[in-house]
């Protein structure tokens, strides 16, 4: 991985470098010419090792999330890239059917071409170092049994495979591509391997490692495959690794090799091939880097012939990285809640560790330490833990990004084998940044706190500031806060891309200046700040027609999630920390209820109202990570239950895929093909076919600037589709008035066609696919549309105009893509010859039985390749994998947790030791041993609860606006609260607050009270 | 039940006077520093009969404050037996004694007394509400107990917001304010110029005479002394001289000088 928001990763670093020298170089500064301050700093490290040892968990996580975050970028860019090497070996380009310079072997897997291209090319790099090999390929996609014992081809049982590649490949071209190796690593004789024992007997096939493991088959046995509706015998020959010459270069799909010249005549196509693979001088991945100028030569050598270059592995490296850097800004952004708050425990801690040592400080002034010597005794201890704190984050860091690895292999391994990685060069910057971010926390804090009143520190007794009221200081930040607010609220406005992060971001800042500006002018501050808190939170929850009303269309991105985080809880912290008494009246009438606590109830809530910037903190704290929490889980719960819905099938059950090779037919026919091979199809209630035109299909719309093409898959319907579908559309073009009249064009139109959801437009789509189709020239939102034309690319290179005249509910989870009538996609009048494959969808009589029905589909129809599922069952399987995964991300958000909770145990601790004689002196006057610890306990509980509850409450407020807006779910939505999960998240976090609490406050209630009075 | 506990009191009870209502035998308490170990008390006999009004006087580091916390409760003592209303404070659980505490004693120490984020009037309904009294009857006693200290106006502010003196005098009245059996008062005109001390002497006087509340002084002032019924001396960890303040009283008038 090498850049994160387009930023290269070598550049991050040498900046970081830059700045972490710096910091040390002031710290090595103050110990090389104040010794004597540098040593009273450091001397703090060890002074408390519980205090020390929270500390740094506390100071820790920053770098800690830094290095996950990059490391699960990283593991992402390995695992992909380990698995694109593994798949194509020593192939670098393939050369394929394709109307332009460009191929894909996605589109044209079912196309052939002449063999001799491959002869032409090799003579033209003959003597050329670019080129090493180039390879033909037959790819032919069939079902594969391996014969049981007293079983016969005719009525074949045994383990099977509906799905399986069978490649035909030059066996002397297999030494340029490192030769066909058995798993024990030595070389396979293809051609000898798979010749018949004798003449016309069987012949041979190589499988591939994993085929051989998914069918339990051993070398000897017999594998019945067909092809053409044919059956056709081998024998097992061989076990070959895993690799494109095995036939393996799609993880998901088993595959077997056989030569050449068998597999064009067992299927008739002497002569032809599907591909030619190429590659390139040197390795499996230095090779690479000479595609460019292996494409340069190829272009003008397979020019006007109807081929193209798919440049397959240095498009899916390129891909590993752009998936990557997607993953790292994703992680990135998820993490910077826990960031923010990791910095809040920073200041926090500092501000009580100078609370700690006030008179000591006061002192120090009082006999003339100045300003600057006191904040470098800070930074000399500060940027002790800090360093300190560094280590152990990287180190956990690797931890997380391997625990996050493991879950993620769990979960996808099958397709995507995930292992973990972690360069130094990512623990370096996430060293460094985590290190200077704790470090410029550290000086701000002590820049404040050693701005004490000397007298009143020295006597102990709280400093008055002086009145904001007149003071230049109060005018100065008012101005700064309007003038910045100003300028990013304005060219978050003007300029053309409105940006709402600016525009938001100055927004909200804004009415800081407004309010500095009024105590600068002698406002009460509590009124004032009130109503900061409550401009923030209406600013940041207005719903999203009223602020698009307001503010016009502005595009956000992923990252306004943060902003918005930040500035709600904000505003939430400054309006109750200035109404803390309000609140804290209603708990202490709360309190009277349990009778027995209410004095502990006085004194824990008593304290959080003295000490307001700190319960202020500790609020934000806790709301922020319960904030980003609950945002998120509700809006993914929000999206499965969308999309689980009763529309999301489209009033189909059961949906059975059959490839070209050994085509069903039409619906007629596949319901007569099952009914024959024993099928009750009795229990159909309707049946309908979709063909794919082409998987990889390329569209774009005309008039609109860019004229690229993009991919899109293209689909044709037959009438039983159309007419049994339970269609359902969230926006129609104009002139059809209802859902019915897009129906009705369907029926009798070539020329129109629908599109998913999928298809709208996102503004600011997070990692999204800048080569994917969308339909521009929609608004989000809308209900009704100009109709859209939409060109597609014919095979031929000739273009096919359909125009969209409905989009589909996205409700509808079951149909992706671009569906037009089977008419307008395949045949004489298609956009497509042939189709690539058909899907059958079966309504049945009883949905429960919908996966019992695809298994008997699926097994009468193995001969031809077929794979039937429960479109429900496999919906929730779906499901049930992406909220694994957002699980995970929700773990690794939840680190966030440990640093409130970290901070809980640091003010606990900081607590008893401050409060000794407070304590001791509450025990003389009767206060129960139990009753210390509860007062402890309720302060906690009273603190994280606020935190918690504002968090889930703005969390809720958050994920019901982004649901119910039109970018996701639309007004009409049904908003539902996961309260499983809410209020999981709620008890965890109390409980662990209150268990970390649990220690300070039983050593509180151990002090005795004569020892704890008699100490000043 | 009621025989059991009648012949535990009996046999294990104070040999005589049961009108004392505190009362030390032979108390030994040493501290360990670790380094060196400190005698604060060596062998204490002490004896309070029930509405006396003591003063324990004596130099600084005579083990004044220590005798105080032993007695009542607040610390442990080495060797020696303290009855405490005819029980045996040893014997008591921690809970019992805290809970003793809170009912039937007031405190005022010689330094921390008030809950700094607590106002005044929270300050001295504290005691009540640990005890359950009811929070709108204890508010009001606690308001009327700042108001026998004077300090009616100054109910709802917070101790930092207070002068040492009005701070003490809070003091007073959260000593007073659950009607104690006994207040133990360790220094308590230490902070205050002569005529608020003398109006707390006045104040501590008259409850006792009045309500028969006991007092036990710590002061190094001979004028608090000398109000006093009995002035106990103390030296080195001992009790040196208990005389009646008649005899005292003249003596403190020789060598007044505080
Ligand atoms: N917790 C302790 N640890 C060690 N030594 C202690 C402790 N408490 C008291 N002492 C010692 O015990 C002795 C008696 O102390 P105490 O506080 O009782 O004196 P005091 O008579 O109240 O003095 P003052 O008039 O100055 O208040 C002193 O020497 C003191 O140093
Ligand atoms: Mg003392």
């Amino acid at each position: 991985m090498d850049e994160i928001f387009t930023v290269p990763i070598d550049t991050i670093m040498a900046v970081l470098l830059v700045l972490l020298g710096v910091c040390l170089l002031s710290v090595v500064w103050v110990a090389w010419r104040r010794p004597v301050i540098f040593k009273l700093g450091v001397r703090n490290i060890p002074r408390r090792r519980a205090q020390t040892t929270l500390i740094v968990v506390g100071l820790m996580l920053s770098t800690m999330i830094i290095a996950a975050a990059l490391g699960t970028g990283e593991t992402i860019n390995h695992s992909s890239t380990a698995a694109t090497y593994d798949s194509l070996g020593h192939v670098d380009e393939l050369v394929v059917v394709s109307a332009d310079a460009e191929g894909s072997v996605q589109s044209a897997i079912n196309e052939r071409f002449d063999e001799a291209t491959a002869g032409r090319l090799r003579q033209a790099f003959d003597g050329d170092p670019l080129v090493d090999g180039v390879m033909p390929v037959l790819l032919e996609t069939v079902p594969a049994i391996v014969l049981e014992a007293g079983s016969t081809i005719d009525q074949p049982k045994g383990q099977q495979e509906p799905v399986a590649f069978l490649i035909g490949v030059d066996p002397g071209q297999l030494e340029n591509f490192g030769g066909l190796r058995n798993v024990e690593g030595g070389t396979i004789d293809l051609v000898a391997a798979t010749a018949p024992l004798e003449a016309g007997g069987t012949e041979g096939v190589v499988l591939s490692e994993s085929m051989a493991e998914d069918l339990e088959a051993t070398v000897g046995e017999t594998l019945i495959t067909f092809y053409a509706n044919e059956p056709r015998e081998y024998r097992i020959v061989a076990i070959a690794e895993d690799g494109p010459l095995s036939g393996r270069f799609d993880p998901t799909i088993p595959g077997m090799v056989v030569p050449l010249t068998s597999l064009q005549a067992a299927t008739g196509q002497q002569g032809l091939v599907t591909l030619l693979g190429i590659s390139n001088q040197g390795g499996v991945e230095d090779g690479m880097d000479l595609t460019d100028q292996v494409v340069a030569k190829l272009q003008p050598l397979i020019a006007g012939q109807g081929l193209g270059i798919d440049a397959i592995k240095a498009d899916a490296i390129e891909e590993s990285e752009l998936f990557a850097q997607i993953f790292t800004a994703f992680f990135l952004i998820l993490g910077l809640f826990s960031i923010a708050v990791g910095i809040l425990l920073i200041v926090l801690i500092f501000t009580m560790l100078a609370a700690e040592r006030r008179s000591e400080m006061g002192m120090e002034r009082a006999i003339g330490a100045h300003r600057r010597q006191l904040i470098q005794q800070f930074v000399a201890e500060g940027s002790g833990y800090a360093l300190l704190a560094g280590l152990v984050g990287a180190a956990l860091g690797v931890v997380a990004t391997v625990v996050i690895a493991v879950s993620i292999d769990a979960l996808f391994g099958d397709f995507f084998p995930v292992e973990a990685a972690v360069t130094p060069r990512s623990l370096i910057v996430a060293y460094c940044l985590g290190v200077v971010i704790t470090f410029i926390a550290v000086v701000a804090s002590s820049w404040k706190v050693s701005r004490l009143n000397v007298v009143a520190a020295v006597r102990d007794i709280p400093d008055v500031p002086p009145p904001a009221r007149r003071r230049l200081r109060t005018l100065i930040w008012a101005i700064v806060l309007l003038l910045l607010g100003g300028l990013l609220t304005w060219s978050g406005q003007a300029t053309d891309t409105a940006q709402a992060f600016q525009f938001y971001a100055g927004m909200s800042l804004l009415p800081f200046g407004v309010a500095m500006l009024s105590r600068y002018l002698g406002a009460p501050t509590r009124p004032v700040f009130s109503l900061v808190g409550i401009y923030l939170l209406v600013l940041w929850l207005l719903p999203d027609d009223v602020s698009r009303d307001l503010f016009g269309d502005l595009g956000g991105d992923f990252e306004m999630f943060f902003l918005s985080g930040i500035f709600m809880v904000a505003g939430a912290s400054i309006l109750i920390v200035n109404n803390l008494d309000v609140l804290l009246a209603g708990v202490s009438r709360l309190g009277g209820v349990f009778r027995g606590s209410l004095p502990a109830v006085r004194t824990a809530i008593a304290y959080p109202g003295a000490a307001k910037g700190r319960t202020g903190m500790t609020i934000a704290m806790f709301s922020l990570i319960v904030f980003s929490l609950v945002t998120f889980a509700t809006i993914n719960q929000n999206f499965v239950e969308l999309f689980l819905g009763d529309e999301a099938n489209a009033g189909w059950d059961v949906r059975a895929d059959a490839l070209q090779a050994n085509p069903i037919g039409d619906a007629a026919a596949f319901r007569t093909a099952v009914e024959s091979r024993g099928v009750d199809t009795a229990q159909f209630e309707a049946t309908g076919m979709v063909v794919t035109g082409d998987e990889d299909g390329r569209l774009r719309i005309p008039g609109t600037g860019d004229q690229e093409w993009k991919d899109y898959v293209v689909k044709g319907m037959d009438a039983g589709f159309i007419a049994e579908s339970a269609l359902a559309f969230q926006a129609r073009a104009e002139g059809f008035a209802d859902d019915a009249a897009i129906i009705e064009a369907l029926r009798t139109r070539d020329d129109v066609a629908i599109v998913d959801a999928f298809a709208i437009p996102v503004e600011g789509d997070f990692g999204a696919d800048e080569d994917a189709f969308t339909l521009t020239g929609y608004e989000d939102g809308e209900d009704v549309f100009a109709p859209i034309p939409v060109e597609i690319e014919r095979p031929d290179g000739q273009v096919a105009t359909l125009t969209v005249i409905g989009i589909l509910d996205d409700e509808i989870g079951s149909l992706f893509g671009l569906f037009a009538p089977e008419r307008a996609v395949v045949g004489p009048s298609g956009v497509y010859a042939e189709p690539a494959s058909s899907s059958y969808f079966v309504r049945v009589a009883d949905p429960d039985r919908a996966d019992a029905i695809a298994k008997d589909v699926e097994a009468a129809l193995l001969n031809n390749g077929v794979q039937a599922v429960s479109i429900l069952d496999e919906l929730e399987e779906q499901q049930q994998q992406s909220t694994a995964f957002l699980y995970i991300i929700q773990g690794f958000m939840a680190l966030g947790l440990l640093v409130g909770i970290a901070a809980v145990g640091v003010i606990a601790f900081r607590n008893v030791v401050e409060r000794r004689q407070q304590i001791g002196m509450l025990r003389a006057l009767g206060f129960q041993r139990s009753l210390i610890a509860r007062s402890f306990l309720i302060e906690t509980t009273f603190i994280v609860g606020v935190g918690v509850l504002t968090g889930t409450v703005l969390g809720l407020a958050l994920a019901r606006n982004l649901f119910t807006s039109d970018d996701f779910g639309g007004p009409d939505a049904t908003f539902i609260v996961p309260w499983t999960i809410v209020v999981a998240i709620l008890l965890t976090t109390i409980v662990a607050a209150l268990l970390m609490t649990w220690i300070p406050a039983r050593q509180a209630a151990r002090i005795m009270p004569a020892e704890a009075l008699r100490y000043e | 039940m009621f025989s059991r506990n009648g012949k535990r009191s009996r046999s294990d009870g104070p040999p005589s006077n049961s009108d004392h209502i505190i009362r030390a035998d032979a108390v030994v308490k040493t501290y360990d520093t670790g380094t060196d170990q400190v005698r604060a008390l060596r062998g204490v006999d002490f004896a309070v009969a029930r509405g006396e009004m003591v003063a324990v006087m004596g130099p600084s580091g005579c083990g004044k404050t220590t005798l105080l916390n032993c007695l009542s409760g607040l610390d442990g003592v080495d060797s020696g037996k303290i009855w405490l209303e005819g029980d045996d404070l040893a014997k008591m659980s921690d809970r019992k004694r805290t809970d003793y505490r809170a009912r039937r004693m007031g405190f005022i120490f010689q330094v921390y007394n008030l809950l700094p984020v607590l106002s005044a009037v929270e300050n001295v309904e504290l005691p009540l509400l640990v005890s359950g009294v009811k929070p709108k009857e204890a508010r009001a006693k606690a308001t009327a107990a700042l108001g026998t200290v004077g300090l009616t106006e100054w109910a709802r502010h917070r101790p930092a917001e207070l002068s040492g003196g009005q701070r003490q005098r809070v003091t007073v009245a959260r000593s007073l304010v659950n009607d104690p059996a006994i207040v133990w008062a360790d220094e308590p005109t230490g902070a205050l110029d002569s005529k608020t001390a003398t109006e707390i002497m006045d104040l501590l006087r008259d409850l006792n005479e009045r309500a028969g509340m006991t007092l036990v002084i710590v002061t190094h002032d001979p004028g608090v002394g000398a109000r006093c019924d009995r002035v106990v001396r103390m030296n080195d960890g001992l009790v040196v001289d208990q005389e009646a303040a008649v005899a005292h009283e003249s003596e403190a008038a020789v060598g007044g000088v505080v």
